[in-house]
């Protein structure tokens, strides 16, 4: 009788553990994918954007942390910015303060961690089309001055996205061209390439239907930008790798 | 007779040698006045000598040049060389001036908006000043570019 009391007492001690550990494995595993999720979503907390009227409609359409406010994106006033001679020389508005000025002034204030930069839709890419050198020495210039400012930054180069059947002025192949050249200097300057073409672009190379906002075949819809997003973060570790 | 004929020479000389001393003043000197008689120059950044290079063809007769761009807005100062031709350099700088017009034309027909065509108003119709050794041109508002002009003039007067 009594060991029959002291069999019960141990069986019932076993059982309560092994419930204990299904559990703590339970919840281990539980805490693992928030935390994978934490941290996807805390890369691109991570990330601040430059660039031309794609990235400063990021504002409106993708899905930002603090939407319309966040400090996550530089952009000038009037959305465009031209990848020129000038281009040192444009203001952008400081997410900091508010204030307009240069974008290597901006990079000295925030010092950002990682800039992802996607720029020539405005202007270089059809501007400089016959001239690749040109496009690609006035994009270092700017990334010179970036560094100078904030020389810790991690610069990340985007590709330029493609444009939709309706864009008259710019085609793909201007664009096509134009990433050679951004590809080209990443590779040379050890920096992340992030080649979004891939996950934008239909059976025919164009910026899908979905993902044109707007006639000009340029500007992208909200599920562009989340297709954006989700492709950046296939570049997490090797973003990481460079810092 | 000899007398007069040797004071003559001597007063040549003289405005001769005035002549060549104009007084031309520093580009710091002329660029400064013209900055301070405007509204605001604040939003004015000085372009490089790289900008400088790649925009105009300097080599063969600017002796020193300041440039300011800002949104809509650029001021150029050019000290030619002493024997620089005048005309050349206008040429240049006026193609200059057309290749930014050109420029801004060809982002119209991508975003089209007023704030460009306003732009594009002002490089077309950007007043370009000469006196001395200097050259200048202002793309401005209208009421900017009437004190930038004066006070330039004022700077070499």
């Amino acid at each position: 009788m009594r060991f029959n009391r002291v069999f019960l007492c141990l069986l019932c001690c076993m059982l309560i553990c092994n419930g204990c550990d299904k559990a703590f494995a339970a919840n281990t595993e539980a805490a693992q994918e928030v935390n994978e999720g934490e941290k996807e979503a805390c890369f691109l907390d991570t990330l601040t954007f430059l660039g031309d009227s794609t990235t400063a409609h990021m504002l409106l359409r993708a899905p930002l942390k603090g939407g319309k406010d966040s400090k996550q994106i530089w952009a000038t006033k009037s959305r465009y910015l031209n990848l020129s001679s000038r281009i040192t020389y444009e203001k952008i508005i400081c997410p900091e303060n508010g204030q307009e000025l240069t974008v290597a002034e901006v990079a000295g204030i925030t010092r950002p961690q990682r800039l992802v930069i996607t720029l020539g839709i405005d202007y270089g890419v059809y501007y400089y089309r016959n001239d690749l050198d040109t496009f690609g020495y006035y994009y270092e210039k700017l990334l010179d001055a970036i560094l100078a400012a904030s020389p810790n930054t991690n610069l990340i180069l985007q590709s330029i996205f493609p444009v939709g059947k309706n864009s008259t002025v710019i085609t793909n192949d201007m664009v096509d061209h134009a990433n050679g050249v951004i590809a080209e200097i990443a590779a040379r300057r050890s920096l992340v390439y992030i080649d979004a073409a891939a996950v934008l672009r239909d059976a025919e190379g164009y910026l899908k239907a979905d993902y044109c906002y707007s006639d000009d075949g340029i500007h992208l819809t909200a599920s562009a930008y989340e297709a954006i997003f989700e492709n950046i973060k296939n570049y997490e570790t090797e973003v990481k790798a460079k810092e | 007779m000899k007398r007069i004929f040797l004071t003559l020479i001597a007063l040549s000389l003289l405005f001769c040698a005035c002549g060549r001393n104009t007084n031309t003043p520093d580009i710091t000197t002329v660029s400064n006045k013209i900055l301070n008689a405007l509204e605001s120059k604040d939003d004015l950044t000085l372009a490089d000598d790289d900008f400088l290079e790649n925009n105009l063809s300097s080599d063969d007769f600017i002796d020193d040049c300041k440039i300011y761009i800002g949104d809509n807005k650029e001021i150029g100062i050019l000290k030619l060389e002493e024997n620089a031709s005048k005309a050349t350099a206008e040429r240049s700088l006026m193609e200059y001036l057309t290749n930014e017009a050109s420029s801004i034309s060809s982002l119209i027909t991508l975003y089209p908006s007023d704030a460009l065509n306003e732009k594009l108003g002002r490089y077309q119709n950007a007043t370009v000043v000469q006196k001395g050794r200097y050259l200048c041109y202002f793309v401005l508002p209208e009421a900017e570019t009437a004190k930038a002009k004066s006070a330039f003039l004022e700077a070499l007067s």
